[in-house]
């Protein structure tokens, strides 16, 4: 199954990031594996993400703000990072029509998703996202919004919201529950 | 029939949302993550559940650019200072009782101290303190502590127990926190202490404290920083430091080993690689049932598990723990009813027939 050999990302830069970025990946690298194998359940494509996120996270600008970070925010970061490569890779797969092993992978989970009028359902689907997140109840919406969008980690959820971490979780599932209802049957 | 159906699919999505949840916590642990890919393997609509969620999910960040979202975020983010700032005023006025939150274990209280406040948490049971200067103090399960806050400085004694502090920055006034023979003196920062008899455990999750054996007290910030280097020891985030009679240890650059310390605030303690022995002496630190270790063979034995923190079903929690041990440790729980023991499985239920 996932692959548990814990591989040292090799990084460099001469700007003296590299060390920084080097504890990042010595601190992170096994729960961001962990995540990237829990969503692309062993998938080849696994190990590339790993990777490609570290190599992502070195390129950007502000690195050295962001690493400094406290560190659920940093591993926040490396999971939305992670996030975006893998939807880059699912969205060229699925505007090529070609079906790789990403796409076939996905429409077996999905049933049908890679078709023609998937583009249009999609602008139709993300309004009805957003529909969902307007009607979620304040606090709720609050947490889900703070979390997705300001990246803040539950633990910040919390400490800004001033309620516990375990709220913070219900309130996050809570709102899933409510994506999932408005778009998938509302 | 049809409301069996709808049922079991409200149980399936249930599972895919805090499975999606756990996801993105940025703490799963390898038990988690088998226990994850077990549940997507059973069944196809567990899979396409738990792909769906992580669709949208995926897809709301597209609202990223947003103007209606950008300005709930900025509310949300504004709403909550507010409202900060107003609990603060309440608790001007009296010491009040704020709010009771949820299922697992966490209440939050406002305290207004003049003068000085004892807090403490019964077992199994914990309770985060918004302090008059605006730090948060959280208390784990049997903890006891002292606050006595003044013009001159701010002063916390730890009792006995366990008590994460999310500091409030104020130039004016230090943080001290006396725990036995030392006392810990911080600036603006997020970190743990954790005294059980002669043992004293610090970790610092964010900023650096500063400790000292003696009792020396820096109520103004430059006076600190004058004799900062002055004989005691520095943390820097990511360290943890352990006392124990004469004994000191510290260990630098050891974020995941603060971020275990502190898994508690999450209402869960983990357990990575650590000897049976020490596993069980945590485990008691929550639960009214205790276990004990009847066989000494067994004490080193490697472990890692999962303690989920529920106050009203601690006794429940703690035995599922120990039947997972007894699944992949050669180990047998016996059950009283004040009391759990622990003992070798020489595999004497293969022999018994």
């Amino acid at each position: 199954m996932a692959n548990n050999t814990s591989k040292v990302v090799h990084l460099r830069r001469k700007d003296g990031v590299s060390d920084a970025l080097q504890r990042i990946a010595l601190e992170h690298e096994p729960a961001l594996r962990r995540f990237v194998g829990a969503r692309l359940s062993a998938h080849p494509d696994h190990e590339d993400v790993v990777q490609e996120t570290f190599l992502r996270v070195a390129r950007q600008e502000n690195v050295e703000e962001r690493l400094s970070r406290s560190l659920d925010s940093v591993r926040s970061y490396l999971f939305s990072i992670a996030t975006n490569i893998i939807r880059d890779r699912y969205r060229k797969a699925g505007t090529r029509q070609k079906y790789d092993d990403l796409t076939r992978y996905r429409a077996r989970a999905h049933g049908v998703e890679s078709s023609a009028e998937e583009v249009v359902s999609a602008q139709e689907q993300l309004a009805d996202v957003k529909a969902a997140i307007m009607k979620l109840s304040p606090e709720c919406r609050d947490a889900f919004v703070l979390n997705r969008f300001e990246g803040l980690s539950y633990r910040e959820v919390a400490d800004t919201m001033s309620v516990s971490v375990s709220m913070v979780e219900k309130h996050i599932m809570r709102a899933l529950a409510e994506l999932r209802r408005h778009v998938d049957r509302g | 029939m049809k409301e069996r159906f709808d049922r079991r699919k409200k149980h399936v999505e249930r599972r895919a949302q805090w499975f999606v949840m756990r996801l993105y916590s940025g703490d799963m642990t390898a038990t988690d993550e088998s226990e994850l890919l077990g549940w997507l393997a059973e069944d196809p609509d567990h899979r396409q559940a738990y792909e769906r969620l992580l669709h949208l999910r995926d897809l709301s960040g597209d609202l990223a650019g947003d103007k209606d979202i950008a300005a709930l975020t900025k509310g949300a983010l504004h709403a909550r200072t507010r409202k900060r700032l107003d609990r603060r005023w309440i608790g001007l006025a009296a010491a009040v009782f704020l709010v009771a939150v949820t299922g697992v274990v966490t209440r939050t209280f406002l305290v207004s101290t003049d003068g000085t406040q004892i807090l403490e948490t019964a077992l199994g049971d914990q309770q985060t303190f918004v302090l008059r200067d605006g730090s948060s103090a959280t208390l784990n399960s049997g903890s006891r502590v002292l606050i006595d806050f003044d013009s001159l400085g701010r002063r916390i004694l730890l009792d006995f127990g366990e008590i994460f502090l999310a500091v409030a920055k104020d130039p004016e006034r230090t943080l001290t926190i006396r725990a036995g023979d030392h006392v810990v003196t911080a600036l603006g920062t997020k970190f743990s202490v954790h005294l059980s008899g002669h043992r004293l455990e610090i970790a610092v999750a964010e900023g650096r404290v500063a400790v000292s054996d003696d009792n020396i007290r820096f109520p103004r910030q430059t006076e600190f920083l004058a004799r900062f280097e002055a004989g005691s020891l520095i943390l820097d985030a990511g360290s943890v430091a352990r006392f124990e009679q004469d004994q000191q240890t510290v260990t630098e650059d050891s974020i995941a080993e603060v971020e275990r310390l502190q898994s508690w605030r999450s209402g869960r303690v983990r357990f990575e690689d650590q000897t049976l022995m020490d596993v069980i002496s945590e485990v008691n630190r929550y639960s009214r049932v205790k276990v004990l270790i009847e066989d000494s063979t067994i004490a080193d034995l490697r472990i890692s598990a999962v303690l989920n923190l529920d106050q009203v079903e601690m006794t429940g929690q703690v035995e599922l723990l120990l039947s997972s041990l007894e699944d992949i440790h050669p180990i047998k729980v016996v059950r009283h009813p004040d009391r759990f023991v622990l003992i070798a499985d020489r595999g004497t239920r293969r022999n018994r027939s």
